[in-house]
């Protein structure tokens, strides 16, 4: 791997496509601008340059009601990036 | 009233708070093992758990995925779910990973048992002991989900038997027998970082979304719900790394070594998942190629590898390697299980043409040329009544154990082996990365128990390869040929249009 070759440092979450999901799925799409989504069977993966940044106001908008930022843990599949989460957002990025 | 603690708050105290330093023994007495790799930590407590679960959270979402899974699994055994998947071809792919990888899941929770008792640090610690309790729910939420498919099929009974016996699972066993021999820093470096960060990635997420593609709602979700714990093994895994790589600059090259080694393991493990997914799934969805391009190549060495390099750690030794091998890899796997399947608990059939067409898209640069013909002359034999079986024993690679199927690298028609001696002995592997693996530990690989050299010294129920078969455990009334077995001729008849007249 050259730096020449090098892509930008893309993060991403794989989340289970299900009607329980999709507001979450909708949340994390609105808070992060730019990012592209990518379907397959059974799933979701979302990914964006520069990390990703999930809110749980923004998620509780989508579901209707109050979601804890662990529940994600119900939703996940796989990621890619460092993982930072605190009460009131999910951080997910490559550090260097 | 107190203010609620935060999530951070309540981690430390329910982790670390409810640690003490022993007084009455020496830390020495409590934790013996952990020094004698020459891994030095200074402080236990710079070990940050990203998810800062509490036991109480845990438990919590645990029990609530095991609901959720629970809930398909019995729906879709109650409603026949079997008969919705696309063909009866589909369940070599549930054999494979029954009889490879869910005793693996045994392995990994016995071990990480050890750790969560053995690490002197108690975040470590806490974090092992989740990751126990995980791979043992994997364990049984694999075998309960693909139980409701034995009372149809076979080779899905005594997977702990024939995982301990036969020839090709010899492959995911020896690569847990190597982790758990090792001591309990590589052990972690080789599951957190090999399996979890770089394996279960391909095994769990593509090939899973495969599972669903072919109406295998049972797997799909099994494997999802077996995923979403890896991301926090995966956690764990980056932790693990960067946490031993900050506490002292002398593990750099320790660990980078262990990067090397296992990456290259892992790899070779994953031959079985790249047959899975190319050839197993009777409607393709994502190509073995393109799963490796997604996950290795863009996630973890673009995403992961740029990370490490700040603490000095380079890509894995021999990833070149694997780059070009994706062309090829998943062909020279089943090429070997096609033509040993009176010998294994599946049975294999040359590819149909639909998937021929795809194979040739998606592998435009050695399909049509080197392993097209192979198959056109397998179909010829066939149609003669001449399915065509390799009746010798494979020399095997002494450490990833697969048959000599592989080839020179970039170079599928010239077949590759390693020669490496060792006090008086000649030892042969399948690639330089196994050489390389060998070269370092002789010692080690030496006690390999390889399959064909154990039937050899008479030690697998006999000279002759019924007698072979029988201590397998496996009904050879029911593999080798796919369309001379019960799969095939049940799978028409359940299949037939319903007669409404």
């Amino acid at each position: 791997m050259t730096e020449a070759k090098r892509r930008p440092r893309v993060a991403s979450i794989d989340i289970q496509d299900t009607d329980t999901n999709r507001p979450v799925i909708d949340a994390i799409v609105e808070d992060n601008p730019g990012c592209d989504t990518v379907t397959m069977p059974g799933l979701v993966k979302i990914r964006r340059e520069g990390g990703l940044h999930i809110t749980r106001e923004t998620v509780e908008k989508h579901v209707g009601g109050e979601w804890e930022t662990s529940e994600i843990q119900l939703a996940i599949v796989s990621m890619s990036g460092n993982l930072d989460i605190e009460e009131d957002y999910i951080d997910i990025a490559w550090k260097r | 009233m107190a203010k609620k603690a935060s999530m951070r708050e309540r981690y430390a105290q329910m982790t670390r708070g409810l640690e003490w330093e022993p007084t009455y023994v020496s830390q020495k007495e409590v934790f013996p093992h952990t020094d004698f790799e020459g891994i030095k930590i200074h402080d236990w407590d710079a070990w940050e758990d990203p998810f800062r679960l509490t036991v109480e959270a845990y438990h919590k979402y645990q029990s609530e995925k095991d609901k959720r899974l629970y809930a398909v699994i019995d729906s879709f055994a109650q409603g026949s779910g079997h008969l919705q998947v696309t063909d009866a071809r589909y369940f070599n792919a549930v054999r494979m990973f029954l009889q490879g990888v869910t005793p693996l899941e045994y392995q990994a929770y016995r071990n990480f048992g050890y750790l969560a008792r053995h690490l002197n640090g108690a975040g470590a610690r806490i974090a092992c002991l989740y990751q126990c309790i995980d791979e043992l729910r994997h364990n049984q939420t694999q075998t309960h989900a693909v139980s409701q498919f034995n009372k149809y099929y076979d080779h899905l009974q005594d997977a702990n038997v024939m995982h301990d016996r036969v020839w090709y699972l010899s492959v995911p066993k020896s690569f847990f027998d190597d982790g758990v021999s090792a001591g309990p820093f590589e052990f972690m470096l080789a599951i957190s970082f090999s399996f979890e960060y770089f394996l279960t990635n391909l095994l769990f997420v593509p090939f899973m979304s495969g599972a669903s593609f072919n109406g295998d709602l049972s797997t799909m979700t099994f494997g999802f719900s077996a995923q979403s714990d890896e991301s926090r093994h995966m956690t764990l895994g980056l932790e693990v790394i960067k946490f031993i790589l900050e506490q002292d600059e002398d593990n750099v090259p320790i660990i980078q070594d262990w990067v090397d080694k296992w990456f290259w393991r892992g790899y070779r493990l994953l031959t079985i998942v790249a047959l899975m997914q190319d050839y197993f799934l009777p409607r393709k969805g994502m190509s073995w190629k393109e799963s490796f391009e997604l996950y290795l190549e863009q996630q973890m060495l673009e995403g992961l590898f740029p990370d490490l390099e700040y603490y000095g750690i380079r890509p894995p030794r021999h990833v070149d390697q694997a780059i070009v091998e994706k062309e090829y890899l998943s062909h020279q796997a089943h090429w070997i299980f096609y033509q040993f399947a009176f010998a294994g608990a599946y049975n294999t059939t040359v590819p149909f043409e639909d998937e021929q067409e795809w194979f040739s898209k998606q592998y435009p640069e050695t399909w049509d040329k080197y392993y097209a013909p192979a198959y056109a002359k397998a179909k010829e034999m066939q149609n003669e009544g001449k399915r065509f079986f390799n009746a010798g024993l494979p020399m095997l690679c002494q450490v990833c154990q697969i048959p000599m199927g592989f080839t020179e690298v970039g170079d599928p028609g010239t077949q590759a082996i390693r020669f490496s001696h060792y006090e008086g002995e000649r030892y042969n592997t399948c690639s330089d990365g196994c050489k390389w693996i060998f070269d370092r530990e002789p010692w080690k690989y030496r006690q390999a128990w390889l399959p064909v050299h154990q039937i050899y010294q008479g030690n697998c129920g006999g000279a002759t390869v019924p007698e072979v078969l029988e201590w397998y455990g496996i009904n050879t009334s029911e593999n080798g040929e796919y369309f001379d077995t019960s799969d095939a001729k049940n799978w028409a008849q359940w299949h037939e249009p319903a007669n409404v007249s």
